[in-house]
């Protein structure tokens, strides 16, 4: 469900790294971006992530979370300077400055940490998939409760997405006689406005509220009869990797995170 | 056998807790990512995420509401390809939910099946930490002034779900009444 954004799985060494390990990098390289750091700095951690997510995603996958981002990096382009008016200006309307080299320094860094977050957390949703994320979070001791209820959610989305298509095409067909009536006068149902388009939706949510939270005592039964909220111990279908190949990135792991806090270090 | 039937269905079991959460969970996420209400000018849209989550605030409670509000929001930006948003969104929607669900628990002592002003003061209330919280997680990660430009619209959305919340949950309850056995 989650690969269609994100691209094709693949068999990549960041593919079959640890997700462990890929959550600590997450979390050291989102830490670096938000760090006040030199535009220079930053902009090296960029085109890292970057030639990462080129390398491991492909060209058309790194472009596509860009593509999502554009406008609003457009608009950080356009209204951070106008607020940074410190520095030798660079263009003026009127003797009011509008384009400081402050200010085009502030909207660079923001460009590049908001585009380096992007990518980081493309990279690392295109490269780990569901199952191995949930049991790496229960490493990290998230209550079982919470890793449940999170592999559950995603395995129901399909289902109540279904329920969704349906109920909308059943009340579709219902009010087909009242869509002819509004072809006949394109421009009424033009101007019906969005609370119009609101409440012709309640009733589909309403069906579609009451077909899901019918299935909570069948599904809490399901999960009983699995021993769900017993007290002996549980048993696990899938676990993550053991043995030499978790040390090795787990060693891995560590290298990568010395490196960047040592850059930090000798680069601030 | 129908000790152990009766057993799940009591709200307070952990298997039962589980599955309202993981349900209400999908739904959230369903609603957030799949029902979509363009605005033409702009060529922007509204979610429904905010309606499921005042609508399990009102019904399920603050706990539910903090779980189902946050994790799903969160996997609806994960799916839509969104995921550096995926933080903030399980923080401040579940937050959302969790202040919306305190307030509404007032008025769930009180009656139940029938419109509370207290709905309102917790919409209002879920509306101001959402639209907060998302102008400060905004300010750090694009500025402050690109946050600003993306309030009206957090401001609108968060409207659409309280003017949706209220009468689908006055529908919930009146087409299936079992509905408020459901909360634990």
């Amino acid at each position: 469900m989650i690969a269609p954004v994100y691209g094709k799985r693949g068999q990549s060494a960041v593919h079959r790294f640890d997700p462990r390990g890929k959550i600590v990098l997450l979390v050291v390289f989102l830490i670096t971006f938000f760090l006040p750091l030199r535009i220079e700095h930053l902009g090296i951690n960029l085109a890292v992530v970057a030639a990462l997510t080129v390398i491991f995603l492909g060209i058309g996958n790194a472009l596509r979370p860009l593509r999502l981002i554009l406008p609003i990096l457009i608009l950080v382009l356009v209204l951070t300077p106008p607020f940074h008016r410190e520095g030798p200006v660079l263009f003026s309307i009127r003797s009011v400055p509008i384009l400081t080299v402050f200010g085009l320094l502030e909207a660079l860094r923001l460009i590049v940490r908001f585009t380096g977050i992007t990518l980081i957390f493309y990279l690392f949703m295109g490269t780990t998939d569901p199952d191995s994320l949930a049991l790496a979070f229960r490493w990290f001791r998230l209550p079982f409760a919470i890793s449940m209820v999170l592999s559950i959610a995603l395995e129901y989305i399909p289902t109540i997405r279904r329920i969704y298509n349906q109920v909308r095409d059943a009340h579709r067909l219902r009010l087909a006689g009242e869509t002819g009536e509004a072809q006949r006068a394109p421009r009424a149902g033009r101007d019906r406005g969005k609370v119009h388009r609101l409440a012709e939706t309640i009733p589909i949510l309403t069906s579609v509220l009451i077909l899901s939270v019918r299935r909570i005592p069948t599904l809490a039964m399901a999960l009983e009869c699995r021993g769900v909220g017993r007290k002996n111990r549980r048993s696990s279908f899938r676990s993550l990797k053991t043995g030499a190949s978790m040390i090795r990135d787990g060693i891995i792991t560590a290298l990568i995170t010395a490196t960047v806090v040592v850059s930090l270090v000798l680069f601030p | 056998m129908n000790e152990e039937k009766g057993r799940s269905r009591i709200p307070g079991s952990p298997a039962f807790r589980i599955s309202s959460l993981a349900i209400l969970t999908a739904v959230t996420a369903v609603f957030t990512y799949m029902v979509r209400i363009p605005i033409a000018p702009t060529r922007g849209y509204l979610n429904l995420g905010d309606v499921a989550i005042y609508f399990t605030a009102f019904t399920f409670g603050p706990v539910s509401a903090l779980i189902a509000g946050g994790v799903g929001t969160a996997l609806a930006d994960i799916i839509s390809g969104y995921s550096q948003w995926a933080p903030i969104s399980l923080l401040v929607h579940g937050l959302q939910g969790l202040v919306a669900g305190l307030i509404a628990s007032i008025a769930w002592r009180g009656k139940r099946g029938t419109f509370s002003l207290f709905w309102l003061v917790a919409a209002v209330a879920g509306t101001v930490v959402m639209c907060a919280g998302y102008l400060a997680a905004g300010t750090l990660m694009v500025g402050f002034s690109a946050a600003l430009v993306e309030l009206p619209g957090n401001l609108l959305q968060n409207l659409a779900g309280v003017v949706g919340a209220i009468p689908l949950t006055i529908a919930v309850r009146k087409a299936y009444p079992p509905v408020t056995e459901l909360r634990w």
